[in-house]
């Protein structure tokens, strides 16, 4: 040791050797049960084009040295050893670099906790040959992660950040020590906006233009609640709403209120402290929820996390009334289970259970496990980790866990399927003539879940929110709007492609409002097509990661590809709103899509295609100028072979209108210059989905 | 000549040079040369062994019809013109984004589009006269009782909290 210590060069060879000797044993010790159990799992999962070049993704992917090494051997000190071979150890309470490979050969895990850390859809692939297949989109993933690019891939100003997390894009962890670092310094934390904020649950929006009148209403039902009061005689009005029942509402709405004026100034200090608010081009007005508030809230829920509408409503105030640093400690461990989740290759989030019969929560357990192992338990402690660990080697760390076994129902080529429950299902025209939409309320809401068949039992792994279609605004050919119901097919399907970084190539029939946008480019507001819609990106269509739903082609014809999709999403609104609906596609936010894709595609037999050049180009008319949408490439496309089975449930048809409505219905109040043209029939103007003139079933395909 | 007048002329061409680079700004560098590089068809003129990745792309412009002359914008910087039946070559870094311009030429209706900056790459830009506009996906007529068509950005009535989404 001692000599290889004083000859790196002579350690180097020795090392090499060590990893060949362990490779050629060709067996897998992997993770967890996996490893206990043999599972072939941890050894493959298809072609060798599968296995990810990236380190810390191993687990179904990677080759692992098989020698059966010692926990003491693994563990052993190894300060001498290059970042690349190296992982962090944590043992008796106390850091130490141990040797990453002996430690997996341990059969330990191997988080990748580096800045270069992406999903496995985004990992380095090579071809069966060992050619490189490089992801267009993943240096873009890792320019946001590490708030280094925009969403178009430019370099983002200095100082900008771009809290993506809720958006499927977790910060690296170099961007969270400068996080913790900076928030230590500033804690934006005080007792008197911490009781403000708590004495409250929400604070009501009230709309700018309706500020004064909301005051005058108030006003007068102060008046009104004061003569009340004097004539019953009370000393109070908390007296009067007990004395007189029919008071109580206007007593608690303006106790309600009182309390929400400290509140939003509480709010406003916090914002202000933490950035967010006062620094972008649009004014605030003191007490107003106004364009610059709304911003900095929507800042706020996107820095932590936040699925909630873009008000002040539960979660938000909560999160907004504890200390800085509190909510960065929440911002690692959501980073950590990302890349455990990875590391460890599971999908199972216990959502599957009830309250009366829960079930094992492996992303948590898992989790936690790495957080207690790494003592990273509270904000102080991590904090203090950040303190130890430069951003220079926070690039390149890898930390070494010991997790629990995996369900013996893990293995290479799971027999995988997903069932979406397309919940309480209206098809009635929702509309009225005055152009309000009717209620259509829904008890049941779809769902996507993901089952393994296993010893003749089906297992549900994860049953997520999702989306099916409804009726939605789509333009004709006589370029007017008009409603269109979006149907969500029914029956058997599968999944053989998965499309990393997908390009939604929008039908002709999409409103062209939403195909332009304005950009800032080199100091000027120009109209640009949006492209953020079109993909690739966090805010696409597909978002960043789709299946394709086709019909298998019987006797050698292609698979029918209807354009229904299961893909990530940005509008989480969509997904967990009551009244949320897509045009046909099922979506799944960006994360967990991410999830069940990375986890599919480790778990079943596949092969990378890599990138799809595509070459698509079309021209259309906004206003007075022309937009020509062009883009290069589909995304980067896997082959699930055999494809995953999918199966689509009815669901409980509600109202009236047992059929979907075929055909457009014109819009309420709109003048037309005729009759409404026929609706397009194709698969792509059906569902919403891409594919408007590239292959996107998997028929051509190899 | 005496050597003298060398030195004379020497600094006098230098001069000239170092104002034409001033003046035409850094746009006369970026904009390279244009169609004597490229082979005929456009593409790269060698095509023998392959080359180390260039740290730079070259992106070509073209207009149809090629015998219009037109102006791209990139934001407010003028990029270059692209003459009559010669593309205009813009050298960007590699993997530097997107670049989002502005087609126009007198007569035409101008064209937005972008350019990557993955490889090198050939923007091909189809201009359109304003009577041709109505072959354009977007092109509406107006309701035969109405003056003018309604605004392209309609108000939608949504249900309440339904896809609400904050682009």
């Amino acid at each position: 040791m001692q000599a290889a210590l004083r000859n790196p060069r002579g350690a180097r060879a020795r090392t090499l050797a060590w990893m060949m000797a362990l490779g050629s044993c060709g067996g897998s010790t992997g993770h967890g049960a996996a490893a206990q159990s043999g599972h072939p799992a941890d050894q493959l999962s298809a072609s060798p084009a599968a296995a990810p070049a990236a380190s810390g993704t191993p687990a179904a992917g990677a080759r692992v040295p098989a020698r059966v090494v010692s926990e003491a051997e693994a563990l052993r000190p190894r300060d001498d050893l290059p970042p690349a071979l190296r992982a962090l150890a944590v043992v008796d309470g106390k850091e130490r670099w141990v040797h990453a490979a002996l430690a997996e050969a341990a059969g330990f895990t191997i988080v990748d906790l580096g800045d270069d850390w992406t999903p496995y859809i985004f990992a380095e692939q090579t071809s069966a040959e060992g050619a490189p297949l490089p992801n267009r989109y993943r240096r873009v993933f890792l320019g946001l992660a590490n708030d280094q690019l925009d969403e178009d891939g430019e370099t983002l100003p200095p100082g900008e950040k771009n809290y993506l997390e809720l958006y499927g894009i977790p910060p690296s962890m170099s961007v969270l020590r400068a996080r913790f670092l900076q928030d230590a310094e500033h804690p934006c934390h005080d007792e008197e906006s911490v009781e403000a904020l708590e004495a409250v649950e929400t604070v009501s929006y009230v709309a700018p233009e309706a500020v004064r009148r909301e005051e005058h209403r108030l006003a007068r039902m102060r008046v009104e609640l004061e003569v009340a009061r004097r004539k019953a005689k009370v000393a109070t009005w908390e007296e009067l709403a007990e004395k007189q029942p029919a008071q109580a509402a206007k007593v608690k709405l303006l106790a309600k209120r009182a309390a929400e004026k400290p509140a939003m100034a509480a709010v406003e200090r916090r914002l202000t402290c933490e950035g967010l608010l006062g620094t972008g081009k649009q004014k605030h007005q003191t007490g107003i929820y106004d364009d610059a508030m709304r911003l900095a809230v929507r800042r706020f829920q996107q820095k932590h996390m936040i699925y909630e509408s873009n008000y002040l409503r539960k979660k938000t105030v909560d999160a907004l009334a504890k200390p800085l640093i509190d909510n960065d400690y929440e911002g690692v461990v959501r980073a950590i289970r990302e890349r455990v989740v990875s590391a460890a290759a599971v999908v199972e989030d216990g959502s599957t259970g009830t309250q009366k019969s829960p079930v094992r929560d492996l992303v948590d357990e898992y989790s936690q496990a790495a957080i207690q192992q790494l003592g990273l338990t509270t904000g102080e402690a991590a904090l203090a980790f950040f303190k130890r660990h430069s951003a220079e080697e926070l690039r390149t760390l890898r930390a070494v866990v010991k997790l629990g076994p995996r369900p013996d129902y893990y293995g290479a080529a799971m027999d995988l399927s997903i069932v979406v429950d397309r919940g309480d299902v209206w098809y009635d025209f929702p509309v009225e003539p005055d152009g309000h939409w009717k209620q259509q309320p829904r008890k049941h809401y779809p769902h996507l879940i993901l089952f393994a068949r296993w010893n003749g039992q089906q297992i549900p792994l994860a049953r997520w929110r999702t989306t099916i279609g409804g009726w939605r605004a789509e333009q004709a050919s006589d370029g007017y709007e008009y409603y269109r119901y979006k149907m969500s097919d029914i029956g058997p399907r599968v999944i053989r492609q998965v499309v990393s970084g997908p390009v939604w190539i929008a039908p002709q029939s999409t409103p062209i409002r939403s195909l332009v946008k304005p950009k800032m480019i080199n100091n000027a507001w120009m109209k640009v097509v949006n492209y953020d819609e079109l993909g690739p990106g966090f805010l696409s269509a597909y978002g960043l990661i789709a299946g394709y739903f086709v019909i298998p082609g019987q006797n050698g014809r292609p698979d029918f590809d209807n354009g229904v999709r299961a893909h990530g999403s940005s509008d989480y609104l969509s997904i967990y709103s009551s009244n949320g609906f897509s045009h046909g596609c099922h979506r799944l936010p960006n994360h967990l899509a991410i999830r069940l894709y990375s986890f599919i595609l480790r778990h079943r037999k596949m092969h990378v295609a890599g990138d799809q050049p595509m070459g698509f180009t079309r021209q259309f008319l906004f206003g007075e100028s022309v937009f020509e949408m062009r883009l290069p490439s589909r995304g980067y496309a896997y082959y699930l072979d055999p494809p995953l089975p999918v199966n689509v449930l009815e669901g409980q048809i509600m109202g009236e209108q047992k059929k979907p409505i075929i055909g457009y219905v014109p819009k309420p109040g709109v003048k037309y210059p005729g009759p409404p043209p026929p609706a397009p029939d194709s698969p792509e103007a059906k569902a919403g989905g891409g594919a408007a003139s590239a292959p996107a079933g998997g028929g051509a395909e190899p | 000549m005496s050597a003298r007048s060398w030195r004379r002329w020497f600094a006098l061409c230098a001069a000239f040079l170092a104002s034409g680079v001033f003046l035409c700004g850094w746009d006369f560098i970026e904009a390279a040369e244009p169609a004597a590089a490229l082979a005929p068809d456009g593409g790269a003129a060698d095509a023998g062994a392959p080359r180390p990745m260039s740290d730079k792309v070259r992106i070509t412009f073209t207009v149809v019809p090629s015998q219009t002359k037109a102006m791209v914008y990139w934001g407010r910087r003028r990029l270059g013109m692209i003459a009559p039946r010669q593309p205009l070559v813009v050298e960007r870094p590699r993997d530097s984004g997107p670049l989002d311009v502005i087609v126009r030429a007198q007569g035409y209706l101008p064209v937005q589009t972008r350019a990557y900056t993955f490889g090198d790459s050939k923007v091909g830009v189809k201009l359109w006269t304003p009577d041709q506009k109505k072959s354009l996906l977007g092109y509406r007529e107006a309701p035969p009782d109405a003056g003018a068509p309604p605004p392209a950005a309609t108000t939608e009535t949504r249900p309440p909290d339904a896809g609400f989404f904050f682009r």
